[in-house]
């Protein structure tokens, strides 16, 4: 009997911290659904509370006085609704609209319209369709949260409107089996702007769309500030004049910014990080440019950081390539200037062919052979950029599998044909010119302040772990006292 | 048998150096995730705007505009050309580049705005110019002629352009006044955009 009761004592201890630990896992399980099925459970009673009618919304706005500020009321509308005279419409906290019909959701056809803080979910499925679209002039679209299976906000022939804080993704419709059945169906644009001047399009959040921003045929533009993730080019210009492209953030997407016929633009403090799913991404393209500035961008983990073609009259300077497959590609594309520029931990930092008459001089390139003779911090060496590789792919692009095997490098040092054609830095830097921190601050300025962690996984990890000891602590006490 | 196994083989041998001497240049089908335009470096998307060259040594060339197919024969020549293709409009099936029909118009969308779309016979082709109510009827041999003026606002972008455009025949297609109208029109009631 003596000998038995210690270890069946045990068996109880083992059982009830085991017993412990499992309902400590349930806790910790229920805790992290809590938050999304509040959240869910709050949408579904504001469904209930009221379902209105596309024509009840409608109403409220043909009965508005022109000029008027309109407040919707919270609740679920459906429907297409359009809106045709000066009017300021300002949703309370939850209004939904929905739109399954092939109009847009919500379309403008007056000038100075303000539409603020609607929820928009656009379910006809067609590239072409919007969930916004403008054709007027001096419209304001703030705060508008919008899902759809089509594109987001569309301006045509619309001049200086104001898009600011707006969050565009692609609605993502499932079947009665909870399998998404539109992951194939071609995506429209976030923000489409055909022909529309004067344009400012701020602090956006898009997802999973097309093009993020998409701008043509347009001028005097200024796309700040806005983040772009998982789509095909984050910031996609044809033909715009005199825009400024600054501090927007770009990540996971195909291409970060594709800049094709463009002049006069300033592109100043982006960043586009981690361009690298598709064979062919860049972080900051540039396609027929001519005299814009490019300055002070931070492009990293890109299959090319920065790729330039048959663009021309440039200035890039003080731009961070770090960490790309290729730092910069240039093609074509002559009369540029490049300095202060850092290159670091590229497999490659730069391609040029046919490039002439670029001006290179204090860029920082860190696996260049640098010799400082004066000590003035600048290397009385040139840094040749090699042509070999890239001249190889043109012809022959399957020879990309030898990207930067010991063949191809022991190729390239052996190539020095015309080398005094070569695009060359006549005198890189032998330090950095732009200091570190200052770009991390600027790459991921607010994504950092996203990855700490919310205070309620804090408590949920803090509880866990207080288990786990209780638990632990019982099992061994148990053993130690058998 | 041995020598008669190794006639055999060299027949096959033959036969197969002869099939390889008349290649046919079949146009090869546009993979979204991987094929980028040889001259604009944009995805090419597959539908009625993509064009495909496939040069003598067997390799396809992709573009997602006629317009930059045309850049490319520019600059490369034509001599490397096996066969050149073009997509009707309707059904996306592959046309040589000489047999098809073109319309061209400043306010048809295309990838790179070069405006020009194409049939596989002139009947499609005016169906689609009476339906948008605007475009001019091309042929292959008109193409060479063509100005190839993108459809944007600023004019001359580049020196290079600026001169298509002051020995082109048809510049005065591009005025702002008209053709902005009737832009509009049009990207109202079609999806010819893309």
């Amino acid at each position: 009997m003596v000998g038995i009761r210690p270890k069946r004592l045990m068996s109880f201890y083992v059982r009830f911290g085991v017993q412990l630990l499992i309902i400590g896992l349930a806790i910790g399980i229920c805790c992290g659904c809590g938050t999304p099925s509040a959240y869910a459970s709050a949408t579904g009673d504001s469904e209930g509370l009221s379902s209105l009618q596309s024509a009840t919304l409608q109403r409220i706005i043909d009965e508005a006085e022109p000029g008027s500020v309109v407040v919707l009321p919270e609740g679920s509308y459906s429907g297409a609704i359009v809106i045709a005279k000066e009017l300021t419409v300002q949703a309370a906290d939850n209004v939904v609209l929905t739109n399954t019909t092939s109009s847009p959701a919500v379309m403008i056809k007056a000038d100075g319209v303000v539409l603020q803080g609607l929820r928009i979910t656009q379910e006809y499925a067609d590239e072409e369709t919007a969930a916004v679209l403008v054709q007027a002039d001096d419209t304001a679209l703030t705060e508008l949260r919008i899902k759809t299976q089509g594109s987001g906000i569309m301006l045509r022939d619309a001049n200086e409107a104001a898009i600011f804080n707006n969050e565009v993704t692609w609605y993502r419709a499932r079947d009665t089996n909870g399998v998404s059945s539109n992951e194939a169906r071609p995506r429209g644009n976030g923000i489409d702007l055909y022909n529309s001047r004067g344009s400012r399009i701020e602090r956006n959040r898009i997802a999973n769309m097309k093009d993020g921003i998409y701008l043509e045929n347009s001028s005097q533009l200024i796309v700040e500030k806005n983040r772009i993730y998982s789509s095909r080019y984050g910031i996609h210009c044809m033909y715009i004049d005199e825009s400024r492209i600054v501090g927007n953030i770009g990540e996971y997407n195909f291409t970060g910014a594709m800049i094709m016929g463009v002049k006069n633009a300033q592109i100043s403090n982006n960043s586009f990080l981690k361009q690298n799913r598709n064979v062919y991404s860049q972080g900051l393209l540039l396609y027929d440019v001519q005299t814009s500035t490019i300055e002070r961008n931070y492009v990293e983990g890109n299959r090319v950081g920065i790729y330039i073609e048959r663009s021309s009259n440039n200035e890039l300077m003080e731009n961070s390539v770090y960490r790309n497959f290729i730092g910069i590609q240039m093609l074509g594309a002559e009369n540029n200037k490049l300095h202060h520029n850092d290159f670091v931990a590229n497999v490659i930092e730069a391609e040029a062919t046919n490039s002439k008459d670029n001006e290179l001089y204090h860029n920082y390139w860190d696996s260049a052979q640098g010799l400082d003779m004066d000590d003035d911090g600048i290397s009385e060496i040139a840094y040749a950029i090699n042509p070999f590789y890239q001249q190889m792919i043109a012809d022959k692009p399957a020879f990309m599998l030898f990207f930067q095997s010991p063949g191809m490098a022991f190729l390239s040092a052996m190539y020095t044909a015309n080398r005094e054609q070569w695009t060359t830095d006549r005198s890189p830097f032998m330090h950095l010119n732009v200091a570190l921190d200052e770009t991390a601050a600027l790459s991921s300025g607010d994504v950092v302040k996203e990855r700490v962690l919310s205070k309620e996984t804090f408590m949920l990890i803090i509880a866990c772990m207080l288990l786990i000891t209780a638990s632990l602590t019982i099992i061994y006490s148990g053993v130690i006292k058998s | 048998m041995r020598k008669s196994l190794a006639i055999l083989s060299i027949v096959l041998v033959f036969t197969a150096l002869l099939g390889c001497g008349q290649k046919k240049f079949a146009p090869q089908a546009i993979h979204e995730d991987v094929d980028v335009c040889a001259v604009c470096n944009m995805q090419v998307k597959d539908g009625a705007y993509a064009t495909q060259i496939i040069t003598k040594d067997g390799r396809s060339l992709k573009f997602d505009d006629l317009g930059c197919m045309n850049k490319w024969k520019m600059e490369n020549g034509t001599d490397q050309i096996g066969m050149d293709y073009v997509r009707d409009y309707n059904d996306k099936s592959w046309i040589e580049y000489e047999k098809a029909a073109y319309v061209y118009d400043p306010s048809i969308r295309t990838p790179m705005a070069y405006g020009i779309v194409s049939f596989k016979d002139k009947k499609a082709a005016e169906a689609f110019m009476k339906e948008q109510g605007a475009g001019k009827l091309l042929s292959a041999d008109e193409l060479a002629q063509h100005s190839w003026q993108q459809s944007k606002d600023m004019m001359g972008m580049d020196d290079h352009e600026h001169m298509e455009e002051s020995s082109g025949t048809h510049g005065q297609m591009h005025g702002d006044g008209a053709g902005e109208d009737e832009s509009k029109e049009m990207n109202m009631n079609s999806n010819s955009g893309h």
